[in-house]
């Protein structure tokens, strides 16, 4: 692997958590050249992040113009796509990935020179497809927020298929930044010893925004009791939030709000000994500069895809059933903000600073606090700090984690008793104990959806083999094969409808539906031997699924009626 | 390189008998200062002009054939050429030696600017057999010119001429444009007559090519009658439906600025206020109204037409008279017409025949003059079709389903099936025929394009739009009318030859696509000139040129040189129609098109 092209024309946070996949290419290929491609609305970022070899940049800026305004001409944007692409196409590509989950992204993937492509692109028709397991998963399975377990950096790897010695995200940070941040903290009377805290107020959308008048009586109280100093971070946009804290706080911060460069930025982050932050871009720039965050998320903010990624942070969220949001919701009574207090961030603050944990009180009764770190598996994962009881949806959302990655990575030779051991053990750890039990009779609901759903793809199954028996006679029966055929809509059908009233198999189910629409248009060839594989993936994960949720009942009573002869 | 003897007067004579307004100012042009003859190599003519060299120095002949050539497939597809430039005529020559130029009449103009270059070229060569072929034009006004013409340049002489040919050029594409490329917003009234003739307005700017956006009001309909059952004060009532069509005012106005029209047409009756017409004129963007009333009975004109930029009437006479005093100048009489689509012959099942045929048939609302004047009709097999009549009257038996309204796919039928068809205008004071009616209504439009027989009161603008006596029968009185009834009712043969007429001479000359033909025409005579929305439209032209003609994306651009001007949805459309491998090209526009969407500004 020579040349390696990554098409991310997404956001800033986007682009920082594409690092670790770029250390996983560069450790796995040594000598490997990496090219991004990026937009121009979000290109800064790309002069701090190590590992780029090549880097596109598409001028954003140029399309917004129209001629009449002196912008380019139709022929003009034709002329300056065909340039950049002329530019990127210089090189062929052993490998191209786009990360983008664009139409525009799809279109000009399909127009690069490149062996192997991976993510979202069109085939020669202009159909959209997506081409990697992972890719796929990601864009068809974790908008359904059913049960995903892996953070977006990691879905990155695993499209890669690397697996980074060097966790976590990167970015580096100039020497003339470092000084500029110590030049204007010193002036502002802030050492090198003081214990410094920067406060990310903003948050793309106003629902995921913890009250800038929290952030204030935070920041008073850990002057009081911590001695801390405050600086606040975030763009020009976010300066009228940066008043309001002024004017609410008895501290006085030092304000670098729309002040800052990203090279400054990240500087100035890494100075601090702590980022308290929503859901946000900075938050990114802070664990890779090494800096402890504490997330709050809220809304439809979701800390398992885009959290702090790295080794010792804190997420903060809301445990109720509604967090967080789905994508569509658009909610009007954002009480997620109001149920974490400034009491509960105190004492986070406090742990995260001084090391320690958090002591469960009924202050806690409605919140979860998560831990970031490295799983065994390489990849992150985070442990609530708080015992609760378990419940079925954290039990499968262990397995998911676990039967994910045998049908992504095609792993073969996985083991049922292995993986059931290693939840079990984060189960005693990390939940109040002995719970596992209470779940037993929901789960048998689940059960029984997995069995049938195997059932189903089996049945699929057969319709394919049926198909190609009769495709290997010197003289195909056409009639028959179309007879079988019209069986296989029936099957797919009472696949989706399981789905829909089993939610613990959807996502399962989520896959497979996007797999078949993909199919659509496809040589008839093609198409069986393509369904054959999503029939066989189905399978595979229902059984392993039924394999491992049989597994603690066996504990409980070897002779499980529903379970005894399968 | 001298003029040859007697050469120069022969062109002269031959041009005076055709164009000899020309001929008389070539005449007196003097030889211009920077003008330079020479010879090819091949010992043809060429000239130099304010050191630019007009035509090739090694064989110009050659030369034009190869410019004939590059044009070839344009000049083929095209009505009309209109060439800018002609120097000393080589690339005209070949142009008429074409074979399509001689078996065809397609029209060919050139413009020349510089006479002085002209008269060299007379005394040059002999020219006169191009003269009967092209027109050739010194001024910058374009002629009224068929759709479908193709603009060549002879690119020295525009190069010599540069700020003249720029604005020939603009006018040239404005025509273009407005012959069937406009993007047209036709706003029709919540309810009433004009209602329909804005859907055929509508229709008919559709067939002829432009892109038009059609503001259907009437989908308010039922909310605007509503009102009435709220309360049964009249104050209120006015109170409330001002402010609906203030409502609905705004929403022509935010449809407006979403779709971007390059023309705003306007019928009658429809909702647009004044503060919103204000509006559009503070933006620039060119209105017309057709207001499709009698102005007598409804002066609402006083108000509205100044605040258009182009007003039509039915009527002209008196009507143009009071125009003038209220100093309106852009206002033209636009007569009404049918639209063959939908008001057409119909073979009708028996059935059919026997619900809506009669001897005698009337379509249209119980107006005053109509209840009193069908009474004289009562001894006829007549039916009544329409609303607004009286059942407990003399003529209640007549009337049809109980005086509901009828639709238009039904008032068809009507006309097919009747024998003989009744159309008596309107009138709320006279007993009958109004005898001083001028305007000329719908019905007998569509009458006749239905090929249907009709008894039409006597107008005094019918004579413009039928031949009375030959296309239309008309009477004067309801003695009149009985006896040409009882005539024709006994002469189907005539009453066939008749209708058959009427129905030919509706569709040469009273379609609504001639109506609309004729509104844009003025319209552009009066100088209408395209608003300039921050468009992402652009010149079809201009983009093949900046691509350059002979490279791959100029000829794929070429097959757009139908439209005058395009997005790059028009493009992507076209992709995304077609079948087959996506090319390179094709999926940059789509690119394009993506990005254009994830990046274009948040409107305002």
């Amino acid at each position: 692997m020579r040349d390696v092209l990554i098409i991310n024309l997404t956001r800033m946070g986007d682009l920082v958590q594409t690092t670790p996949v770029m250390a996983g290419l560069k450790e796995r290929y040594p000598g490997v050249k990496i090219s991004l491609l990026v937009s121009s609305v979000f290109a800064e970022i790309c002069s701090y992040i190590p590992y780029i070899d090549r880097l596109f940049v598409f001028n954003a800026a140029g399309f917004e113009k129209m001629v009449s305004d002196g912008g380019p001409s139709l022929v003009g944007n034709f002329r300056y796509i065909e340039r950049l692409l002329r530019e990127i196409n210089e090189t062929e590509y052993d490998l191209t990935i786009n990360f983008t989950h664009s139409t525009a992204s799809a279109v000009l993937t399909s127009l690069i020179k490149t062996k192997e492509l991976r993510g979202f692109s069109i085939d020669d028709e202009g159909h959209g497809l997506i081409r990697h397991p992972w890719i796929r998963y990601f864009f068809n399975v974790v908008p359904s927020r059913n049960y995903n377990p892996f953070h977006l950096c990691d879905l990155y790897i695993k499209a890669g298929g690397v697996m980074p010695e060097n966790k976590g995200l990167h970015l580096d940070v100039s020497e003339e930044a470092g000084e500029w941040v110590r030049s204007v903290l010193e002036k502002n009377g802030i050492s090198d010893e003081d214990l410094l805290v920067a406060f990310q107020l903003g948050a793309s959308q106003d629902n995921r925004r913890w009250p800038v008048s929290s952030f204030a009586r935070l920041a008073d109280m850990m002057t009081e009791n911590l001695s801390a100093r405050f600086v606040l971070i975030g763009a020009n946009s976010e300066e009228k939030l940066g008043k309001e804290f002024e004017r609410l706080a008895k501290i006085k911060p030092v304000n670098f709000i729309g002040k800052t460069n990203l090279s400054e930025l990240a500087a100035l982050l890494k100075r601090c000994n702590l980022l308290i932050s929503n859901d946000t871009g900075p938050l990114h720039i802070s664990t890779a500069v090494g800096t402890k965050v504490i997330g709050i998320f809220l809304a439809t903010a979701h800390f398992r895809e885009t959290g702090p990624y790295g080794d010792g942070h804190y997420v903060i969220e809301a445990a109720i059933p509604c967090s967080p949001c789905g994508f569509q919701v658009d909610c009007k009574e954002v009480f997620c903000k109001d149920l974490i207090t400034v009491s509960n961030l105190f004492e986070l603050a406090k742990a995260a600073i001084n090391g320690g944990g958090i002591e469960d009180s009924p202050a806690w009764e409605k919140i979860q606090v998560y831990y970031s770190y490295f799983s065994e598996d390489g990849l992150l994962e985070y442990r609530p700090l708080l015992r609760r009881s378990i419940k079925e949806d954290d039990f499968l959302s262990h397995n998911y984690r676990r039967t994910w990655q045998w049908v992504l990575d095609g792993v073969n030779d996985y083991s049922i008793e292995e993986a059931y051991l290693s939840i079990v053990g984060k189960i005693e750890g990390w939940y109040s104990l002995g719970s596992l039990k209470h779940i037993f009779d929901s789960l048998k609901d689940t059960l029984a959806a997995f069995v049938r759903l195997k059932e189903l793809s089996e049945d699929g199954l057969n319709k394919m083999d049926l198909i190609a028996e009769e495709v290997k006679n010197a003289t195909p029966d056409i009639m028959n094969i179309k007879a079988i055929w019209k069986e296989v809509p029936l099957i797919d059908r009472e696949i989706e409808k399981l789905g829909h009233t089993q939610p613990s198999v959807h996502p399962v189910v989520l896959l497979f539906k996007y797999g078949r629409e993909g199919l659509e248009g496809k040589d008839i060839s093609v198409l069986v031997e393509e369904m054959y594989n999503l029939y066989k993936d189905l399978r595979n994960h229902a059984s392993m699924k039924i394999q491992l949720i049989e597994r603690p009942m066996q504990d409980k009573d070897p002779s499980h009626p529903e379970t005894a002869n399968r | 390189m001298e003029p040859k003897d007697g050469i120069f007067e022969k062109n002269i004579d031959t041009l005076r008998t055709l164009n000899p307004e020309l001929a008389e100012t070539i005449l007196r042009v003097p030889r211009g200062d920077d003008l330079q003859i020479l010879t090819a190599r091949n010992g043809m003519p060429s000239i130099k002009a304010a050191s630019i060299t007009l035509h090739s120095l090694y064989d110009p002949k050659e030369e034009a054939e190869g410019w004939v050539e590059y044009h070839r497939e344009e000049i083929e597809k095209a009505s009309a050429v209109i060439l800018l430039g002609f120097g000393l005529g080589y690339h005209v020559t070949e142009l008429c030696n074409m074979d399509i130029c001689r078996v065809s009449d397609m029209e060919l103009i050139v413009f020349e600017p510089r006479l002085d270059i002209l008269r060299t070229a007379l005394e040059l060569a002999d020219l006169s057999y191009l003269f009967s072929r092209v027109r050739i034009v010194a001024g910058d006004e374009p002629l009224p010119i068929s759709k479908g013409f193709a603009i060549l340049e002879h690119k020295p002489s525009v190069i010599l001429n540069p700020a003249y040919f720029k604005r020939l050029k603009s006018k040239l594409t404005a025509i273009k444009a407005v012959k069937y490329g406009l993007k047209i917003m036709v706003v029709g009234p919540i309810y009433g007559g004009s209602l329909p003739i804005a859907g055929y307005c509508a229709h008919a700017l559709r067939n002829m090519g432009h892109d038009v956006d059609f503001m259907d009001n009437s989908r308010y309909s039922d909310t605007y009658f509503s009102i009435k059952t709220i309360t049964g004060e009249k104050a209120h009532q006015d109170q409330l439906q001002a402010l609906f069509t203030a409502f609905v005012s705004e929403v022509i106005m935010a449809r407006c600025a979403e779709t971007k029209p390059d023309l705003i047409f306007v019928l009658a009756q429809a909702p647009l206020g004044e503060s919103c017409l204000l509006r559009f004129r503070a933006n620039n963007i060119p209105t017309a109204f057709w207001f499709v009333e009698d102005f007598r009975l409804m002066d609402y004109w006083k108000g509205v037409a100044p605040l258009y930029d182009y007003f039509f009437t039915i009527q002209s006479g008196k009507f143009f008279d009071k125009l003038k005093e209220i100093s309106l100048k852009n206002f033209s009489y636009l007569p009404l017409a049918a639209s063959p689509d939908v008001h057409k012959r119909l073979s009708l099942t028996d059935k059919e025949l026997s619900v809506y045929g009669s001897d005698l048939s009337f379509v249209g609302a119980g107006y005053y003059n109509r209840k009193n004047f069908f009474k004289g009709l009562l001894d006829f097999d007549l039916k009544i079709w329409g609303t607004e009549w009286d059942m407990h009257s003399p003529l209640g038996k007549n009337i049809q389903k109980s005086g509901e309204r009828i639709g238009t796919e039904e008032i068809v039928k009507i006309f097919n099936a009747a024998e003989v068809n009744i159309n008596l205008h309107s009138s709320t004071c006279y007993e009958g025929v109004n005898p001083y009616g001028d305007f000329v209504n719908p019905r007998t439009l569509e009458i006749a394009a239905c090929g249907a027989f009709q008894l039409v009161d006597y107008r005094s603008e019918l004579p413009e739009l039928f031949n009375i006596g030959e296309e239309v029968i008309c009477f004067h009185n309801l003695a009149d009318l009985r006896k040409k009834i009882g005539y024709y009712l006994s002469h189907p043969e005539e009453r066939e030859t008749i209708a058959q007429k009427a129905r030919e001479r509706v569709l040469k000359d009273h379609t609504y696509e001639q109506r609309m033909e004729e509104m844009l025409t003025f319209i552009v005579e009066r100088g209408y000139e395209p608003p300039r929305w921050k468009t992402e439209r652009e010149d079809v032209g201009m983009l093949i040129e900046e691509a350059g003609r002979d490279t791959e994306l100029g000829r794929y651009m070429s097959r757009f040189s139908g439209k005058t001007r395009i997005t790059v949805s028009d493009i992507t459309e076209e992709i995304i129609g077609g079948k087959g491998e996506l090319s390179d090209i094709e999926r940059i526009f789509m690119l394009i098109k993506e990005f254009k969407g994830q990046f274009a500004p948040m409107k305002t």
